[in-house]
């Protein structure tokens, strides 16, 4: 007859009462998987003596039956018991508790608690347990008598051990590859509204994923990421709330090379499209330009897209339109550790930051993380640490990885990790063939990238580049490239690969004008350019 | 002939990528392959193909370029080979996936440009999609822009991209049909073409 199956909690149990105790013993007696990882991490030890030392005293008989005869007979135990309370006189046991022991209702109710029992729960419960009185109350018992303070590296390297050991007790790596039901594989992707990366990520970028730029000194690293990061909080700011999730995605960037105030003024020149040199050299907001009165630039702005410029609005304007709502979406961590000690503690800092964030900002969730940029968040760390730099390149190759696993799947969201490209990368010419194995410090940057991109060195007159794809997934555009400007003054990485070529003859970057007065036949001289030849934008 | 030209400019194209020095292929003509003794010459027999198999000869003559390897000059009567045949055809295929590719980027692009300009400057929608179009600087081509003003009935803006949006069409007329066929209607398909038979900008 099909016994009814018990009802355990599905929540994790917050306090340990004795009927999860008993609970517990009718689990490590019934399911072998539960038995078997309870005589590895169980011990008598970790019942209270005040409040239940009678569960101690029969776990360590349960146990000591278990060495010998590697089972659980049921009148071994019993009669082992009553052997030990008559032996021992045993007198932190009460009247009551050496009763249960003796009359025998307790055993007989483990051994047969007349329901089914799941393993899984029984895992739970012991992983609970032991979390509990292994971990949490020993960890309390130092902060009360001073000993934490006493010794306190050695404590949280044992406290964090016992966690280790402890938080997997249940959970499987090992899965089935033909389950019953087939789970869809699904990757909700979207673009991130910028030409020259969408261009390649044909699916944008996905939550729980890193994605890497690498870029030579000066040559649009954080202007990419500041690209980026406006683009996604405007997408932020005008979607709708996910009803699954309610909280608002925030977009986050590590700065750890350019302090807040540097970063404020690049992103809100992208975002309110102001000059950044007017940004950089004003007073107050009163010298902003105002509607009626704009500056030059901002004229031809207008004139661009047939807007009359006496009704545009001014600088002043467009920061009171965006700026507010910006701020809502995006934020800056300041990790260069300017006006404070962060920035040196590497990835474990950066994801307790965000920890920090969601816990004060309870309303948001952290939806894409931008660190700029790697090479300096590690140099610092190992500095702080006291650690070689020639370690570095081990820390370089497993950044893509930790920021998946710790960063994007801890907080589900997308993560953007820009680097430098090598000293000597740094000296080839803007139509240079660029990839991630020439990376400072380390080839196996890209390792757990999804997505890893290469900007060339910027030609100096023209700001003109080529933007390489040097690692993909997904979609198969290893190798293919696009011609970008970076627009400096906006904060923007512009796709002009619709007004420019490469001179195969000269290796530069030329518009399409040029090249066809030249040669005679524009095609004739372009050199082939992967997904650009095809001349997308035309 | 159409396939003698695109054959040429693709020599050219080889020729330039490996010596470095503007070619003159196609010029003068070509002995061996624009006269014959035999009946008929091999262009004729390769636009035959083209027709029967339905394949654009421009396709045709970059599925024998793309894969060629050796440091030989390919040659005309390799058009012919069946397996340049087979590439050309799956070539269509990429093109068409890469043109879908390529719409879907300019729309999400369209799309987070308005955006921007709705919030920057509060005007509607409809205005800063026009404003939109009307920037140049702007990465959308000028078939797209075509496309979406039309849809938006801006006589102005539709009309300034017209004779541009139909050299691109023309380009790879077979490609867009298939590609962008939900925004490219059989009317504007018309239009472009009859743009570039008048010759005129209206």
């Amino acid at each position: 007859m099909a016994r009814q199956r018990r009802e355990t909690p599905a929540e994790p149990v917050r306090q340990i009462s004795l009927r999860h105790i008993n609970d517990l013993f009718c689990y490590i007696a019934q399911c072998p998987a539960v038995t078997e990882m309870a005589v590895q991490q169980l011990k008598p030890e970790h019942f209270d003596q005040d409040k239940e030392p009678h569960m101690g005293l029969l776990w360590a008989v349960m146990l000591s039956v278990w060495q010998r005869v590697k089972r659980l007979p049921i009148k071994t135990i019993e009669r082992e018991l009553c052997d030990t309370l008559d032996d021992s006189g045993d007198t932190t046991l009460t009247p009551r508790q050496q009763q249960v022991l003796r009359d025998g209702k307790l055993l007989t109710w483990i051994f047969n608690p007349g329901c089914e029992l799941d393993a899984e729960d029984g895992l739970i419960l012991l992983r609970e347990f032991l979390l509990d009185r292994a971990v949490v109350a020993p960890f309390e018992h130092a902060v009360h008598t001073g000993a934490l303070r006493n010794d306190l590296s050695n404590l949280l390297q044992g406290f964090s051990e016992s966690t280790e050991r402890v938080r997997n007790i249940g959970i499987s790596s090992l899965y089935t590859i033909f389950p019953e039901e087939w789970q869809r594989l699904t990757r909700p992707g979207s673009r991130i509204g910028v030409a020259s990366f969408d261009r390649f990520m044909t699916e944008g970028d996905a939550p729980g994923e890193a994605y890497g730029i690498l870029g030579p000194t000066g040559g649009g690293k954080t202007m990419s990421m500041i690209d980026i990061s406006v683009s996604r909080a405007m997408q932020y700011l005008n979607t709708a709330p996910d009803p699954a999730d309610p909280r608002r995605p925030v977009v986050v960037i590590a700065s750890y090379e350019e302090p807040k105030v540097q970063m404020r003024a690049r992103i809100l020149a992208r975002a309110a499209m102001i000059n950044k040199t007017r940004l950089e050299q004003i007073e107050d907001y009163s010298a902003l330009s105002r509607r009626g009165q704009l500056c030059d630039y901002e004229v031809e702005l207008a004139r661009q897209e047939g807007m009359d410029p006496m009704n545009m609005g001014g600088e002043f304007e467009r920061l009171q339109e965006i700026g507010p709502a910006l701020a809502g979406a995006l934020v800056v961590l300041d990790m260069t550790g300017d006006d404070s000690a962060k920035g040196d503690g590497g990835i474990p800092e950066l994801r307790a930051e965000l920890m920090d964030f969601e816990r004060r900002n309870p309303e948001c969730r952290v939806g894409t993380v931008l660190i700029d940029y790697a090479g300096l968040m590690i140099s610092r760390q190992l500095a702080a640490l006291g650690k070689d730099f020639s370690e570095m390149r081990h820390y370089l190759r497993l950044i893509g990885t930790e920021c998946k696993t710790k960063i994007g799947q801890a907080f589900n969201c997308s993560v953007w990790i820009a680097h430098q490209f090598s000293g000597e990368a740094n000296k080839r010419s803007s139509t240079a063939r660029m990839h991630h194995a020439d990376a400072a410090e380390g080839k196996s940057f890209a390792d757990g990238l999804v997505y890893c991109f290469g900007l060339g060195t910027p030609e100096e007159d023209t700001r003109l580049t080529i933007l390489h794809c040097t690692k993909d997934r997904r979609t198969g555009n290893n190798g293919k490239r696009t011609i970008v400007q970076l627009d400096g003054a906006f904060q923007r990485i512009k796709d002009v690969s619709a007004e420019y070529c490469i001179d195969v003859s000269t290796q530069r970057i030329v518009s399409n004008r040029t090249a066809s007065e030249f040669s005679g036949a524009t095609h004739a001289r372009r050199a082939p350019l992967g997904m650009m030849g095809q001349g997308a934008f035309l | 002939m159409l396939v003698r030209q695109e054959f040429v400019y693709a020599m050219q194209r080889w020729l330039v990528a490996r010596t470095g020095r503007p070619s003159d292929y196609g010029k003068h003509p070509l002995p061996r392959w624009d006269t014959t003794s035999i009946g008929t010459s091999y262009w004729m027999r390769i636009a035959r193909l083209c027709l029967d198999r339905r394949i654009s000869p421009r396709r045709l003559v970059s599925a024998l370029f793309q894969n060629w390897s050796s440091t030989r000059q390919p040659m005309p009567n390799m058009l012919l080979s069946e397996h340049v045949v087979t590439a050309a055809r799956d070539n269509d295929k990429a093109a068409i996936k890469e043109k879908q590719q390529e719409l879907q980027l300019q729309f999400s692009q369209l799309a987070s440009l308005v955006a921007e300009r709705v919030r920057l400057h509060a005007m509607s929608e409809y205005d800063a999609t026009l404003a939109v179009l009307r920037n140049e600087t702007l990465p959308l081509s000028a078939l797209f822009r075509y496309c979406v003003a039309v849809r938006l009935n801006d006589r102005t803006i539709y009309r300034h991209y017209l004779r541009t949006a139909a050299l691109q069409f023309r380009l790879n007329d077979e490609v867009f049909t298939g590609a962008w066929k939900d925004l490219l209607t059989a009317d504007m398909r018309a239009e472009l073409q009859l743009q570039l038979q008048g010759g005129s900008n209206g």
